[in-house]
């Protein structure tokens, strides 16, 4: 024994770890002797471990709360602004309309009983239409005619 | 003909503790348990040196409670406690921070106070430990930075285990120990090899502990 060299480095840290080894696993009422034999108290190590992983997990969660919240906020602002990533040509958006009361066509009475004829809607209102859908939801799901 | 065995049922899938279930570990957590939470952090800290970067124990106890809560490390509570798996953190954490080190030892975060390692050359001109960092085509000044963080460290770990040796100097069986630990011996092997019993062997282990820890604290200057 001891007729190896080794650095001072690697003494040191073999020691370091065989003694957080016996950390890790000794009994824990020898831990708590230690710290007496020591003259520290163990209620206070255990109130103030405690509230420093409480304080962290009630930043973590309040984090959390205020991403979920911030992404909410920045949904609904977008809708507010009516920030809709429409076709950018009048018959593009025309058809994405058609293609959306084919696919979802539970949506055709409405629009039929408004406007008798559809092919007589206004660029305007098909663009309010497929605002008032996107805010829904509904074009989520409808592809568009060249996708098919 | 024999029935056919029902087939144990599969064993569940076990799921990564709740926020709840954490929050609630953590308050469920006991003296002893406190105790080698600080103890280990503590004692990682110790083992990096330079590597904690001016952090303490507790701000690695709580990077790696992070950890647990990011769900980057998981604490499936069937199988350790909520302890195990945080000191387990803890010491992944510590060797990170050491890789960390170790890949950017020429960083300024990394060096010790810049006037202690400044250096004059042959020609009686200054050289700082920063010097190669300004211009990265003095590999041979940063070379001679490498050289000389590594020995200064070197010689800040010989100082301590020098005193750790001599705190022992008249305690046979935690001499027997030490040399045991450097030499990469486990606890059975030592006892084995020296016929120590159970009870005497974690005495002896306590009494290091202790002393180590009073040594490494005067050093960290805490």
């Amino acid at each position: 024994m001891a007729g190896k060299a080794h650095s001072h480095t690697e003494r040191l840290t073999r020691i370091l770890d065989y003694l957080g080894d016996h950390i890790r696993n000794a009994p824990g009422d020898e831990l708590l002797e230690t710290a007496r034999e020591e003259g520290r108290y163990p209620g206070e190590v255990n109130s103030r471990i405690k509230s420093i992983l409480l304080r962290t997990f009630k930043s973590h969660q309040q984090k959390a709360l205020t991403e979920a919240r911030e992404g909410h906020r920045r949904e609904v602002a977008s809708i507010a602004e009516g920030h809709f990533d429409l076709p950018k040509t009048a018959k593009g958006r025309r058809e994405w309309l058609l293609a959306a009361l084919a696919q979802a066509p539970q949506l055709e009475p409405a629009f039929t009983v408004q406007h008798r004829d559809l092919s007589e809607l206004s660029d305007e209102d098909i663009e309010s239409h497929l605002k008032k859908l996107s805010q829904l939801g509904v074009l989520k799901a409808i592809r568009l005619p060249e996708e098919k | 003909m024999k029935p056919k065995p029902t087939p144990a049922p599969a064993p569940r899938k076990s799921e990564p503790a709740t926020p709840g279930e954490i929050d609630q570990a953590i308050k469920a957590l006991t003296r002893e348990d406190t105790e080698r939470i600080e103890q280990s952090a503590k004692n990682r800290i110790y083992r990096i040196g330079l590597a904690a970067n001016g952090r303490d124990h507790e701000a690695l106890i709580q990077e790696a409670f992070i950890r647990i809560l990011d769900r980057k490390r998981h604490w499936y509570k069937d199988r350790v406690s909520f302890t195990q798996c945080l000191i387990g953190a803890i010491w992944s954490i510590a060797s990170e921070w050491a890789g960390h080190r170790e890949r950017n030892k020429d960083q300024p975060e990394y060096a010790l106070l810049e006037s202690d390692l400044t250096r004059t050359d042959n020609e009686g001109k200054l050289i700082s430990p920063f010097d190669g960092l300004r211009d990265k085509s003095l590999n041979a000044e940063q070379a001679l930075i490498e050289t000389t963080v590594s020995a200064e460290r070197e010689a800040e770990n010989r100082a301590l285990v020098e005193k750790i040796e001599a705190a022992f100097a008249e305690d046979e069986k935690a001499s027997i120990l030490i040399m045991g630990f450097q030499d990469g011996m486990d606890g059975p092997a030592i006892r084995a090899e020296f016929g120590m019993s159970e009870k005497e062997f974690r005495t002896t282990t306590r009494r290091i502990q202790r002393h180590v820890r009073k040594i490494m604290e005067q050093h960290h200057g805490r």
